[in-house]
C-alpha cells in the first residue's frame, strides 16, 4: 500500500510540473513567435538589400538547398540573389550571393557558418568578400597565390574554407539557370 | 555569516568555475571573445535565479526519487524561455552564442546548485546563491575571455587595445580549443597562487 502512494505522488509531481512547464512555454512562445519571424524576415530583407540592392525580392524557386530571389528595382528585373549552402571545414556555410543578369557577381554575403575563429572565419571579412565583386560566376577558382578575372586568392591557412565560399558563388549560377528554364 | 553570504561566496570564495570547477564547457567554448562570455554567464545566470527559485519553492513538494527528473525539466523550461525572449529581443547575441544557449540546460552549475543548495533551502535564500553563482560565473567567463581575446585578436569586446601590427598577425592559438585549455589551465593557477599567498598573510 505505501509503495502504491508513493509512486502516485512520484507520478502526480512530474505530470503537475509537465502541465505547468508547457503551460508556460506556449505562452512565451504565442508572446515572442511574432516578433521572432518579423526579426528573421528583416534579417533575410537586410541581407538581401546588402548583396544587390532593390526594391521587391520574388522568390522563383525554393528548394530544401537553395532560395533563388529575382531583384526588381523601378519595376525592371536587375538580377539575382541566391541562398544557398556548401560544405565547408566546420560544417554548412549559408551564402547569400547577389548577381546581375549576366551573373557578374554584386555581392556576397556569409549568413552562417562554422569555420575556425582566425581562420576560416576571416572569410566573412570584408577584404575576402570583396574579391567576388565584378567578377562572373560560374569559373571562379581559388588560388593561394594570387587573385584575378577568374582566380580568388585564398586565406592563408583556410584553403577549404575559401574553396568552399568559390564553389558556392559558382554553384549560385547553376541555381539561377536551373530556376529560370 | 553575514546575511548576505549566501550572495558574495559565488563571486570568489566559491566561485563556480575557478573553484568548484563546474561549468567548464561553457568556459572553454563561449570565451572566444569577452561579449559572448559575458552574453553567455549573465544567460545563464537568469536561468540560475529562476529554477533555484522554482525548485527551492517546490523542494517539499517533489519526491526524492524523481528529483533529477523533475529539476531537468524546470531547468530545460526557463533555458527555452530564456532561448525565445533573446530570439525576439536581443537577435544578434542570440545569434552570436546560437547552439550555446540550449547548451545552458546541461550546465553543470545550474543542476548542482539545484540539487546542493535550492533543494535544501528558503526561496530566497536560493535566489541569492543563484544571483552570487552566476555573477561569480560571468566573472570567470569574462576573465579568460580577455586573456583569450586579447592574445588571440588583439581586441577586447571588438575594441582595438593591442597595435594593428599585432592584429594582422596575433596568437591565433587563443581563440583555439588549445588555448581555451591552456588559458583556463592557467587562470585556476593565478587564482590557487594568490589564494595560498593570501592564506599565508594571515598567518
Amino acid at each position: 500500500m505505501l509503495k502504491m502512494n508513493q509512486s502516485v505522488k512520484m507520478i502526480v509531481t512530474l505530470v503537475v510540473i509537465a502541465v505547468v512547464v508547457a503551460a508556460a512555454l506556449a505562452g512565451v512562445n504565442i508572446l515572442t513567435k511574432d516578433k521572432i519571424a518579423q526579426n528573421d524576415e528583416s534579417k533575410l530583407q537586410n541581407s538581401l538589400k546588402e548583396v544587390l540592392p532593390a526594391d521587391t525580392y520574388e522568390v522563383l524557386k525554393k528548394t530544401d538547398e537553395f532560395t533563388v530571389y529575382q531583384a526588381v528595382k523601378n519595376d525592371e528585373q536587375i538580377g539575382y540573389c541566391v541562398q544557398n549552402s556548401v560544405s565547408g571545414y566546420g560544417g554548412a556555410i549559408q551564402m547569400l550571393v547577389g548577381m546581375d543578369k549576366e551573373f557578374k557577381v554584386t555581392k556576397i554575403t556569409i549568413l552562417s557558418h562554422g569555420e575556425t575563429p582566425g581562420l576560416g572565419a576571416n572569410a566573412t571579412k570584408d577584404n575576402f568578400k570583396k574579391q567576388f565583386e565584378g567578377k562572373q560566376a560560374g569559373d571562379l577558382r581559388v588560388d593561394k597565390n594570387s587573385s584575378g578575372e577568374t582566380k580568388i586568392k585564398a586565406i592563408s591557412g583556410a584553403t577549404i574554407t575559401s574553396t568552399a565560399v568559390t564553389d558556392a558563388v559558382n554553384a549560385a549560377k547553376k541555381c539561377v539557370e536551373e530556376a529560370t528554364k | 555569516m553575514s546575511k548576505l553570504y549566501n550572495l558574495t561566496k559565488g563571486l570568489l570564495k566559491e566561485n563556480p568555475v575557478l573553484v568548484l570547477l563546474l561549468g567548464m564547457c561553457p568556459s572553454l567554448a563561449t570565451t572566444t571573445s569577452v561579449i559572448n562570455g559575458l552574453g553567455m554567464g549573465l544567460s545563464a545566470m537568469a536561468v540560475l535565479v529562476c529554477s533555484n527559485a522554482v525548485i527551492s519553492a517546490l523542494r517539499k513538494l517533489i519526491p526524492g526519487k524523481v528529483r533529477i527528473a523533475a529539476y531537468i525539466v524546470i531547468i530545460a523550461t526557463f533555458v527555452t524561455i530564456v532561448e525565445m525572449l533573446l530570439k525576439a529581443f536581443v537577435p544578434s547575441l542570440a545569434e552570436s552564442l546560437g547552439v550555446f544557449i540550449p547548451l545552458i540546460v546541461v550546465n553543470c552549475i545550474i543542476l548542482a546548485r539545484a540539487e546542493a543548495f535550492a533543494s535544501k533551502n528558503t526561496v530566497w535564500q536560493s535566489v541569492l546563491d543563484g544571483i552570487g553563482m552566476g555573477l561569480g560565473f560571468t566573472l570567470a567567463l569574462v576573465i579568460i575571455a580577455s586573456v583569450r581575446e586579447i592574445l588571440g585578436a588583439g581586441t577586447w569586446c571588438g575594441l582595438s587595445v593591442t597595435p594593428q601590427s599585432y592584429q594582422n598577425n596575433p596568437a591565433l592559438m587563443f581563440i583555439l580549443p588549445s588555448g581555451g585549455f591552456l588559458t583556463l589551465g592557467l587562470v585556476l593557477g593565478a587564482i590557487n597562487l594568490i589564494k595560498s599567498k593570501g592564506g599565508k598573510k594571515h598567518d
